[in-house]
Parts: C-alpha cells; sequence; structure tokens
C-alpha cells in the first residue's frame, strides 16, 4: 500500500511540474497577447487565455491537495487506519485507477499521466521578443504548434482540452491579419519604390492612392514591454 | 484570369489605337479640326491611359506575385483588369483598318 502511495506521490509531482510549465505557457502566450491587443482586436482570445489560465490554477490546486494527502500518508502510514482519511484515500484511488487505465485515463482534477505530463514539459518553451511582423509570426506560429501538440495531449474530458482548441482557432485567426499586414508592407514597399518610375503623372498619382489606401490598412507594430502584465 | 491573354489583348488594343491617333493626326482639314481633337482626347484618356495603367499593374501583380498582394488590392485590381479586358477585347483583328 505505501508502495503504491510512493508512485501515486511521484506521478503527481510530475503532474505538478507540468500544470506549472502550463501554467507559464499561459503567462507566455499572454505576453504575446497583451502587445498584440494594441494592434489586432480578438476579445475571445483573451477570454480563451485567461479560461485556460484559470483551469491550470484549478488544476494545479487540485494536485497539490493530492499531494500533500500523499506526502501524509507516507510519512505517517498509521493515518491510513483512520476513517476521517476515507474520502481522501478514495481521491487516491481514483489517481490510481486514471493511472492503471493508461494514456487517456478517467480524468481526475489534478492529475495527468507521467507520459503526459513528461510531454508537457518537453513543449513547453521560452518566449523571445519580436521587433517585425514576420517574427510575430513565427514566434505566434511556434505556440500555436506547441498548442497543437499539447490538444493531443489532453483527453478531450479534460477541461482545458476544448480551451486548447479554441486557443488554437484564435492564433489563427490572429497569424491570418499578421499575414495580410505583412503584405500590405510588402506591397506598399513595392508599390512606392515603382510609383517613382511611373511616367505619366496621372498614373503617378492613381498609384499613390493606392499606397494611401494600403498605409491606411497598416496596423501599428506591437512593442513588446519587459513589463507588460495581466491589466 | 488569364493575365498573358490579357496583355495580348491591351497589345492588340494599344496598337490599333495608336495607329488611329497617327491617322487621326494625319487628318488635314479645319473644319473637321475640333472633332478630330476631341476624338484624339477620348482615346488617349478613355482608352489608352487605363491600358497604360493596367500594363503597370499587371507590371505589380507579376513582381509581386499574386498570393502576396492584400487581399483587397487584389480584388481592385482584378475589378480594374476585367473592365480592362472589356475595353481592350476584340482587337486582335483589327490590325490593318487603313
Amino acid at each position: 500500500m505505501k508502495e503504491t502511495i510512493r508512485n501515486l506521490a511521484k506521478a503527481l509531482r510530475q503532474s505538478n511540474r507540468a500544470y506549472e510549465c502550463l501554467i507559464q505557457f499561459g503567462d507566455q502566450c499572454l505576453n504575446h497577447f497583451v502587445p498584440l491587443s494594441g494592434s489586432i482586436e480578438n476579445p475571445m482570445h483573451r477570454t480563451l487565455l485567461d479560461q485556460f489560465r484559470s483551469q491550470c490554477s484549478i488544476q494545479l490546486y487540485e494536485n497539490e491537495k493530492l499531494i500533500f494527502v500523499a506526502t501524509k500518508l507516507i510519512s505517517e502510514p498509521e493515518l491510513m487506519d483512520r476513517p476521517e482519511l476515507a474520502p481522501y484515500l478514495a481521491q487516491l484511488g481514483a489517481v490510481d485507477s486514471s493511472l492503471n487505465d493508461g494514456l487517456y485515463g478517467r480524468p481526475i482534477p489534478g492529475f495527468l499521466h507521467p507520459i503526459i505530463s513528461e510531454s508537457v514539459i518537453d513543449l513547453i518553451h521560452q518566449s523571445s521578443d519580436c521587433s517585425s511582423w514576420e517574427e510575430w509570426k513565427n514566434n505566434l506560429n511556434a505556440t500555436q504548434l506547441h498548442i497543437q501538440q499539447l490538444i493531443s495531449c489532453f483527453p478531450i474530458q479534460h477541461p482545458v482540452s476544448t480551451i486548447l482548441v479554441g486557443l488554437h482557432a484564435s492564433y489563427t485567426s490572429i497569424t491570418n491579419t499578421i499575414t495580410e499586414q505583412e503584405k500590405i508592407e510588402h506591397t506598399l514597399n513595392q508599390l512606392v519604390e515603382h510609383s517613382a518610375e511611373v511616367s505619366h503623372p496621372e498614373h503617378a498619382a492613381h498609384f499613390r492612392l493606392y499606397a494611401l489606401r494600403l498605409e491606411q490598412q497598416r496596423l501599428p507594430l506591437p512593442i513588446y514591454l519587459r513589463g507588460d502584465e495581466e491589466e | 484570369m488569364d493575365i498573358d491573354q490579357i496583355k495580348q489583348e491591351m497589345t492588340d488594343a494599344k496598337k490599333h489605337h495608336l495607329d488611329t491617333l497617327e491617322q487621326l493626326g494625319n487628318i488635314e482639314s479645319p473644319h473637321l479640326d475640333g472633332q478630330v481633337r476631341s476624338l484624339q482626347y477620348s482615346i488617349r484618356h478613355a482608352i489608352l491611359r487605363p491600358i497604360e495603367r493596367a500594363e503597370y499593374i499587371i507590371e505589380m501583380i507579376e513582381q509581386i506575385g499574386i498570393d502576396e498582394l492584400p487581399t483587397f488590392l487584389l480584388n481592385d485590381w482584378m475589378e480594374e483588369l476585367t473592365k480592362i479586358k472589356n475595353l481592350s477585347g476584340g482587337y486582335d483583328n483589327e490590325g490593318d483598318h487603313s
């Protein structure tokens, strides 16, 4: 029995690290979003992100409760015979069942299968600063890829799963806007360059109008500030 | 939209209208002078200028790449090229109209 609880505690600690990584990932996404929100409006993205971070915190809280019970039982095994600890033992029993179910076993709040936890920890990376639309796009694409990989880590029953799918869709919408911005910048440069070569003034004026329209469609480049924090 | 076809049609139409302008320039008749000038102005501003503009647009599309153009601009330019296609179509057999 003691050995089983020891194994459970180990698995729970790994889940704990995975949830902490997910919270860190949520913070990274927020660090992307805060400067981006000054340029690209996407209220759903913020909602999904907050939901994701909130869900990760709830899961981490549940996880810490389970770790506390497991640690307490390891250090004081005589507590197992106390009737008031029966509900906590039942919770650990559920974790044990989920562990035995395999990768996508029954969903237990605060617990992730060790293999999934390991994948999650490996996936999360440090974000970098961006000084052009191209860098923003590359960074967001990398984040989106991580979200895509995270989606495959979570069974559909897990509360984080659907939020991740929503976040993925939201990132697609943002990267589409950025792609359009890249096109506008590129075309604008070409048009300005080209209008200098246009011989007839009537045509030059016509192309300047297009350049003005492109200029109006430009969004300010998000500025990444070190101090950006949740509002 | 077949850009090469439009380019060919524009070349044919341009040649036709430049020939017409040349012929109009050769008319030496004081009582037709006003009509000739009006016709020359119409050809230059209503036909040749839009064709030249379309040539620039095609040049830009080819230079930038159709997939790299912002959506709204591509739609605008395609509309402009459609107008030019209608304006410059049917001149392929009009080379010798003397």
